[in-house]
């Protein structure tokens, strides 16, 4: 088949040497994402008809001898990322039937270089973290075995063969936490390097758009395009954006590697999760890396810093769902009422619990006793997490403590199940983080069974593809 | 500071000004997650956490600021385009009654 | 009869003089069609809703900070205070709670000639909220309309100190502030468009006593003279419970202009807990010293500097300093008028009186009247000069006003010119004589009435442009020699 083995670069070279044509192209990618969504329930808003006309509005730009890099290459945006043409939905009831007025500045320029969008990635409502488990258009199942959770539809196409890569956001995890479940990479880029206009967004200070991918390669082509400063973004940074096309060639030299001190000394993590772990960083120690282990004190209080931070910026973020301006309204005489069965029949129940969790701990004494704390810790476990990058390149840890749990599992998205435990100090400190997939050899067409978590210091995303590339390539 | 023990009437207050309808099951499920939540959050009892600063974003920004030019507004046809009762200019919205 | 003390607070609301909103692009361009001036930033549209600052409305509260003496928060930040309401698009409005743009300012306030300086807690920069409409009144109105052109305007709020002590000085405050502000040129602070709003906290304490009373919230006073009222009579409701040994009920209170009360506003969703918290899309921005020096710079001479200079350096009254610069025009008309005659208290009058008269009968202000300041100095240089006189530089004023025209063009018009050459008078008062021997005789056996009728006459022959002392010196010293 087509697009499955090529890196992104090399199918859209084949599209531009005419070798594949982009109408057939395009006919191939439809099929394959009609498959994936009829087995595993990955997009919403599904229609192949919009891939044959995308792929027919490319074969113009080709035509033109447009410079296009990702010329023809698919990918998933996961449906909380706006797009002017097609609906957008969060997952959620609310949003069933939103028309964005506003385009992604990262979609804009991923179109400008030539990339297929093939279809909006399902997700868990708002993106709030329930393992893929929580949309109104239904559970995302794991292409590598559909009575699991895929995480999200936006890691579950790139699974599944139907895209190159995917674009989604991560808030306290949720990107690589789902890439970790399928089985593919998954990077959270540094806050602030990708624009975030255009994201329906719940947790503003930690939320980044990231991208999911099945090769190293790719991850630094999508990345090379979409970062960037954005004059209409306060948040997005000015730093320069390197071209990570050329550096991943480069092999790096003695990385340094920091280890937390028991990392595994949690109840959740799964022995095969950590056996894989484990039998990875013995491998590791060797030509290229040095491991070491750090004592980190805070790390361990991440995941219920940002449950708390993420409630309450969820809280003040989704106000705007009133039923006033757009989306989902509740019928009534009084205006409060209304208020209350727009936003009572539009949120699912998780997500109700989730904002009155919000609403609680920023109210009056929970202010002062939960928020104002948590915001606090964070500044104690970034200071930590910087200091320890300052002696070292990376730090690793697994992505998540378990494998893609069952579909019908209980799910809370407060501190769901430890899903959280090692993605969420990243998020809390705006670093950059890159999930790598572990497959176990011996359970051939089972679950994955773990990621390895690289979280690096600011900027720094080069380190963790070099790294990416290099255990892609030669050390599994 | 003592441990932190949430009512049902806090959660009520707390969904009625998130505008939010909670059914009895779905407030005691919530107390009994919040409960445990605030067991397992040990550091919420940290005495040290008083004199560390906030951190309310990752990094700091430069580029806040615009300058005073109008940009266009959108034209009425699609400010109007998702809006669920409305009339050609105005947005309807039921009455305030207190 | 116990004596109370009145103490108020004023938290007064200005709308500024930007072009575009607080966080988007959008225009502030008022009475615009409804919606027109909307996208998703300031609609609050999923999305579209990362907020930009407008400089300028930085700036422009800076400056008010440092106007009002104010120190200046070392970094900008915003909050969200989060409430539901129709005209609330996004669900919280973003302001500056934990850091405001100024804090522990002051201004002056001159009364019967004492000064009185009233404290600035704080000034801070929010957005304002949209508009609720209704078909006819809002119980027959089937729901309410809402247009969010306005939401998303930036908002000035001045919060005074507990400082003033009666309704006159919270209009003398609120003046002082408007004028100030117009100076700065930031806001035009009309009171009746809304671009300037007032809500007054009031109470009532025993004289001598520290302790502040029980307040009420007093709002919806559209109008100087509606703070005055509204506030005149809240004090006296509260004088009148008290005396009574009731207490006050602390809450929000509507002024009715129409009835000349106030009424208790029923107050089931007001008291909310906003749970402000700093907005997570909205970074601090340092305000280094550099950017807050070259702000200063462009701060124009307020209108307390100017009152002090005008009394020092042309010795006006200080009535006719308060005058002069209530408004920055009128200071500047004033100033300009004495580059050309230096007559600082001649100036005043002619301002204060004929300018003015001729300004509040035609309802306009000074930067829309045709006369030029130049030209007035001219007239007035004219009248020093004898050449013409008070009374017929008067009809030239008029016509100076109505037209714009220059006074010498007028005066050769209308053939006003004052006639002083001494040849010329000479004969006409030899016919004058001439025609009226039983005057001449008159004057002779006393009657010093007939030297009166003499120059009427005098006058009456020459249309008035006679210089007038000129005629009664010579027609004196004629007929002491005839």
């Amino acid at each position: 088949m087509s697009g499955d083995k090529l890196t992104a670069a090399e199918l859209a070279a084949s599209i531009k040497e005419g070798a594949l044509q982009l109408t057939e192209h395009g006919e191939n990618v439809s099929r394959l994402c009609t498959k994936a969504q009829s087995e595993f329930n990955i997009f919403i808003n599904f229609n192949p008809n919009d891939i044959t006309k995308e792929s027919e509005r490319l074969a113009g730009k080709v035509g033109s001898g447009a410079e296009l890099p990702l010329a023809g290459v698919p990918f998933c945006l996961a449906d909380n990322i706006c797009t002017l043409e097609l609906k957008t939905t969060c997952g959620s009831r609310m949003l069933a039937s939103y028309r964005p007025l506003t385009e992604d500045g990262a979609v804009r320029r991923l179109k400008e270089k030539g990339a297929l969008l093939a279809a909006k990635g399902n997700m868990d409502e708002f993106g709030i973290g329930a393992g893929g488990r929580n949309s109104f258009f239904g559970a995302i199942k794991n292409p590598c075995n559909p009575e699991h959770t895929g995480g999200s539809g936006a890691a579950a196409a790139v699974a599944s063969g139907a895209v190159s890569f995917s674009l989604a956001t991560d808030r306290c995890g949720e990107l690589r936490q789902a890439a970790a479940y399928c089985g593919v990479l998954g990077l959270k880029p540094t806050y602030g390097r990708i624009s975030r206009q255009g994201l329906i967004d719940s947790a503003p200070s930690m939320e980044q758009a990231g991208i999911i991918a099945r090769q190293t390669k790719d991850l630094a082509s999508a990345l090379s395009i979409v970062c960037g400063a954005d004059p209409q973004d306060p948040t997005s940074s000015s730093c320069g954006v390197p071209d990570f096309n050329a550096l991943i060639e480069e092999k790096p030299r003695s990385v340094k590697i920091a280890l937390p001190y028991l990392w595994d000394d949690l109840a959740a993590l799964e022995g095969e999760v950590k056996d894989a772990i484990a039998a990875l960083l013995c491998r590791l120690e060797g030509n290229y890396f040095s491991l070491e282990t750090v004592p980190l004190e805070y790390f361990h209080h991440a995941s219920t810093t940002a449950a708390m931070i993420s409630a309450v910026e969820a809280f003040s973020n989704l106000s705007n769902y009133d039923g006033v301006r757009f989306g989902f309204r509740g019928e009534s005489k009084h205006l409060h009422d209304m208020y209350r069965q727009t936003r009572t029949e539009g949120f699912s129940s998780n997500l109700k619990k989730f904002l009155t969790f919000g609403a609680l701990i920023s109210s009056g004494k929970y202010y002062h006793d939960c928020f104002l704390k948590a915001q606090k810790m964070r500044s104690l476990i970034k200071d930590e997490l910087e200091k320890c990058l300052l002696q070292y390149d990376l730090l690793v840890v697994p992505t998540v403590p378990f494998k893609a749990p069952l579909l019908g599992s209980g799910i809370s998205p407060l501190l769901p199940d430890f899903a959280a435990y090692y993605t969420a100090a990243a998020s809390l400190a705006g670093l950059p983080a890159l999930t790598f997939p572990l497959k176990d050899p011996a359970q051939k067409g089972g679950l994955p069974v773990a990621g390895l978590q690289l979280i690096g210091k600011a900027w720094d995303e080069k380190t963790l593809l070099q790294v990416s590339l290099l255990l892609e390539e030669e050390l599994l | 500071m003592g441990k932190l023990e949430v009512s049902l009437e806090e959660i009520r207050q707390a969904s009625s000004d998130a505008r939010l309808n909670l059914t009895p099951q779905e407030e005691n499920e919530l107390k009994n997650q919040i409960t445990d939540f605030f067991r397992q959050v040990t550091f919420l009892q940290y005495s040290e956490l008083e004199k560390v600063r906030a951190t309310y974003y990752p990094h700091t920004q430069e580029n806040i600021l615009r300058e005073d030019l109008v940009r266009p507004s959108l034209p009425l046809e699609m400010v109007m385009l998702n809006a669920p009762d409305a009339d050609t200019d105005f947005f309807h919205v039921p009455k305030i009654v207190e | 009869m116990q004596e109370f003390e009145t103490v108020i607070g004023l938290e007064v609301h200005v709308e500024l003089l930007t072009r575009t909103k607080l966080f988007c692009g959008c225009s502030t361009a008022f009475g615009a069609a409804p919606n027109t001036q909307v996208c998703p930033v300031c609609l609050g549209l999923p999305g579209g809703m990362l907020p930009l600052l407008n400089k300028t409305a930085a700036e422009y509260t800076i400056k008010a900070a440092l106007a009002l003496n104010c120190t200046v928060t070392p970094n900008l930040t915003f909050d969200r205070k989060n409430y539901f309401y129709a005209d609330l698009p996004k669900g919280f409005q973003i302001s500056q709670f934990f850091y405001p743009m100024g804090t522990n300012g002051y201004l002056e306030i001159h009364h019967n000639g004492e000064s009185k300086k009233i404290g600035i807690r704080q000034l801070h920069l929010e957005e304002d909220t949209g508009k609720l409409s209704h078909f006819g009144d809002i119980i027959s109105s089937p729901y309410s309309r809402v247009d969010f052109n306005r939401a998303g305007v930036p908002l000035m709020e001045i919060v005074s100190e507990p400082d003033i002590r009666s309704a006159e000085e919270a209009r003398l405050y609120l003046q002082k502030l408007r004028t100030i502000l117009c100076y700065l040129g930031i806001s035009d602070c009309k009171m009746e468009e809304g671009s300037m709003r007032c809500d007054a906290n009031i109470s009532l304490r025993p004289v001598g006593s520290s302790e502040l009373g029980k307040k009420t919230e007093l709002k919806n006073m559209n109008s100087f003279r509606s703070v005055f009222r509204g506030i005149e009579y809240e004090v006296e409701r509260q004088r009148t419970i008290l005396l009574s040994g009731d207490s006050i009920i602390p809450e929000t209170r509507h002024w009715d202009e129409a009835k000349g009360i106030t009424r208790a506003m029923r107050s089931k969703f007001v008291s909310a807990d906003y749970r402000c918290f700093p907005d997570p899309n909205i970074p601090p921005f340092p305000v280094d010293t550099k950017w807050v020096e070259s702000i200063q710079a462009s701060i124009p001479e307020l209108p307390d500097a100017k009152y002090y200079r005008f009394i020092e350096e042309y010795g006006l009254p200080p009535y006719d300093a308060e005058v002069l610069t209530g408004t920055k025009e009128l200071a500047d008309f004033y100033e300009e008028v004495l580059t050309c005659y230096r007559e600082p208290k001649t100036v005043s009058n002619w301002i204060m009186s004929e300018l003015m008269g001729h300004l509040n009968a035609a309802g306009i202000g000074i930067t829309e009247a045709k006369i030029k300041a130049k030209d007035l100095g001219k007239l007035l240089q004219l009248v020093g000069k004898g050449e013409i006189s008070g009374k017929m530089a008067k009809s030239v004023f008029e016509e100076m006003f109505a037209t714009g025209e220059d006074p010498e063009l007028i005066i050769k018009k209308q053939g006003l010119a004052q006639i002083s050459d001494e040849d010329t008078l000479d004969g006409i008062i030899n016919t004058v004589l001439a025609a009226n021997p039983q005057s001449v005789q008159d004057y002779h056996s006393g009657k010093k009435k007939a030297l009166g009728f003499l120059v009427g006459q005098i006058m009456k022959e020459t249309k008035g442009q006679a210089n007038p002392q000129l005629v009664n010196k010579m027609l004196e010293e004629k007929l002491k020699s005839s």
